[in-house]
């Protein structure tokens, strides 16, 4: 994830400056719950993260621009779960979330699945 | 969005990662040698890192190391290459989704062995005009009808691919192999 800023456009005078990780987090939280994800980021990512302490968002890439915003979240589903109900529930969500609490619009959400979890994975990892 | 690029993939495997490390790992050892060798040539020593490994073994050992070394680099830089092939783009209004071609694998794999009479399912899929495309092999148990597995197994694969997809555009060809009764011990998980 890059650490770009965006300055709000609506405040020319006074710019208000967001960091990509603060809409990276809200995205996380936004998705948090929803049926079908198993874990967001791939195995490496959030390892990566637990090693460096990083309290961010593994998995969610912010690509910002002037006054919106591109989202890819790579995560693992379960498997049974239909991707295209996933990834409308993950961009309904996300949408709703950033766009009230950063006033950037969501342009796209992408949802990008590189893994799916059977059951029996599940019962040996602990989800 | 018409003016969203599809993301560029998705995020790598630990063998890519570890195939890039590898690389990085060797191309570093392999810059550190030549400049070492270049300074000692520059100040006049009498030192040159290649001669313990020039001197180790006969000819044919080394050469035998080399080519090995040589193909197993090749296998990591096509490993690493061709990980950006490895996914399906399914493009939305708002966004779309990129599914790794080898999870749709594991599910096609996973959906065939839940038939009774399968015993070991090998699926290789691949995209084409957006939507996935390929061949699952199966081990079937002996004096099973082919046929009827074949026709059964595809049904399920597809379904539970375009379920997945959100798409019913999956082709699938089933290949089933009939085992005999000595082969099925080998065979099975």
């Amino acid at each position: 994830m890059t650490d770009n800023t965006s300055p709000d456009a609506s405040t020319p005078t006074s710019g208000v400056t967001i960091s990509d990780n603060v809409v990276a987090k809200v995205a996380a939280k936004a998705i948090a719950g929803i049926d079908g994800i198993h874990a967001v980021g791939g195995g490496s990512s959030r390892a990566l993260a637990g090693l460096r302490g990083d309290k961010g968002a593994p998995g969610i890439s912010i690509d910002l621009h002037e006054d919106s915003v591109d989202i890819d979240i790579t995560m693992s589903i379960v498997f049974g779960a239909s991707v295209p109900k996933i990834a409308e529930a993950c961009r309904a969500a996300v949408t709703e979330q950033i766009e009230n609490i950063t006033g950037l619009k969501v342009r796209a959400v992408n949802v990008l699945v590189n893994d799916v979890v059977f059951p029996e994975d599940q019962t040996g990892s602990g989800g | 969005m018409a003016d969203r690029p599809k993301p560029s993939q998705t995020a790598p495997a630990a063998s890519v990662r570890l195939a890039t490390a590898v690389l990085l790992a060797v191309g570093g050892i392999f810059a550190t040698v030549l400049a070492v060798s270049f300074a000692a040539a520059v100040l006049g020593w009498d030192f040159t890192p290649m001669d313990p490994l020039m001197s180790a073994g006969g000819h044919v050992v080394r050469a035998v190391l080399l080519v090995a070394a040589l193909v197993i680099l090749a296998g990591l830089v096509l490993s690493i290459a061709r990980h950006g092939e490895r996914s399906l783009w399914l493009r939305g209004e708002h966004g779309g989704v990129l599914v790794s071609l080898a999870a749709l694998q594991r599910i096609a794999e996973a959906t065939a062995l839940r038939h009774p009479e399968v015993v070991r399912a090998e699926a290789r899929l691949r995209e084409r005009d957006g939507a996935p495309y390929g061949s699952v092999r199966l081990y079937a148990r002996p004096l099973v009808d082919a046929a009827r597995v074949r026709g059964e197994v595809e049904a399920q694969v597809r379904t539970a691919i375009d379920r997945v997809t959100g798409r019913e555009t999956t082709r699938i060809a089933v290949k089933p192999t009939v085992l005999r009764v000595r082969q099925l011990k080998r065979y099975l998980p």
